[in-house]
């Protein structure tokens, strides 16, 4: 929620100042922040290995590829 | 190694001309010094806008199964590359057998039998492969590799 309140307030300040200004500069545009994607998701095995083995089951009928990384 | 590994599987399942026409699955299990499951979600941004699902194995079952179904009990699979066939399940026993396998074993890339031709140094093949798989290439090869393979199953 702050990341959506900061910008929000910043761009009220600056086009209240613009509005102001006794300067004759243009009034800066406020800069929108990038939106932060959100993480990937991975589905956690700890439990059980069902997840996996349904969803890849739940593709009978294609071929199929599977790799198993180390993150680092 | 593993990065690379990743990498190759997004420049040759994902980017390539087998474009993510292969449903694809990735696994991540901690093998190296570090890894954790903070860092598979890190490293797993490479693949960031494609369509596959991810996992994060922190007890190393899927590498153990997949060893054991290879035929290597205790080893615990990574760095591995496994094509099905569209008739493959995996049943409550165990996952299916793959139709095509390459891994990055002893600073080369091999192949379970069949998957590529043979290629290189085979003495450089460790003694419990040499019955199963051959040496097919180089390490800076994979991607391309991989899409060698990848393209015989491809949709």
């Amino acid at each position: 929620m702050n990341r959506l309140v900061a910008p929000l307030a910043l761009a009220m300040l600056a086009a209240l100042a613009a509005c102001s200004s006794d300067t004759t500069s243009p009034p800066v545009p406020a800069q929108a922040a990038a939106p932060t994607p959100a993480p990937v998701a991975q589905t956690d095995l700890a439990a059980s290995l069902e997840a996996l083995k349904a969803d890849f089951n739940a593709h009978r009928g294609e071929a199929r590829f599977l790799t198993l990384l180390s993150p680092s | 190694m593993c990065q690379h590994g990743a990498r190759a599987v997004r420049t040759a399942i994902f980017d390539g001309t087998s474009g993510g026409k292969l449903r694809s699955f990735v696994v991540w299990l901690p093998i190296l010094g570090g890894d954790g499951q903070s860092v598979a979600l890190e490293t797993g941004e490479v693949f960031r806008g494609v369509d596959v699902p991810q996992y994060w194995d922190g007890e190393q079952r899927v590498g153990k199964e997949i060893g054991r179904g290879l035929g290597i009990d205790g080893w615990v699979a990574w760095d591995i590359y496994l094509f099905y066939k569209p008739d493959a399940v995996w049943s409550d026993a165990a996952p299916p057998e793959p139709d095509a396998v390459l891994a990055q074993v002893a600073g080369a890339v091999v192949g379970s039998k069949g998957t590529l031709p043979p290629r290189g140094d085979q003495s450089r093949l460790p003694a419990e492969f040499r019955e199963r798989a051959d040496v097919v290439g180089e390490p800076d090869e994979l991607a391309e590799l991989l899409s060698q393979v990848a393209g015989r199953f491809a949709r």
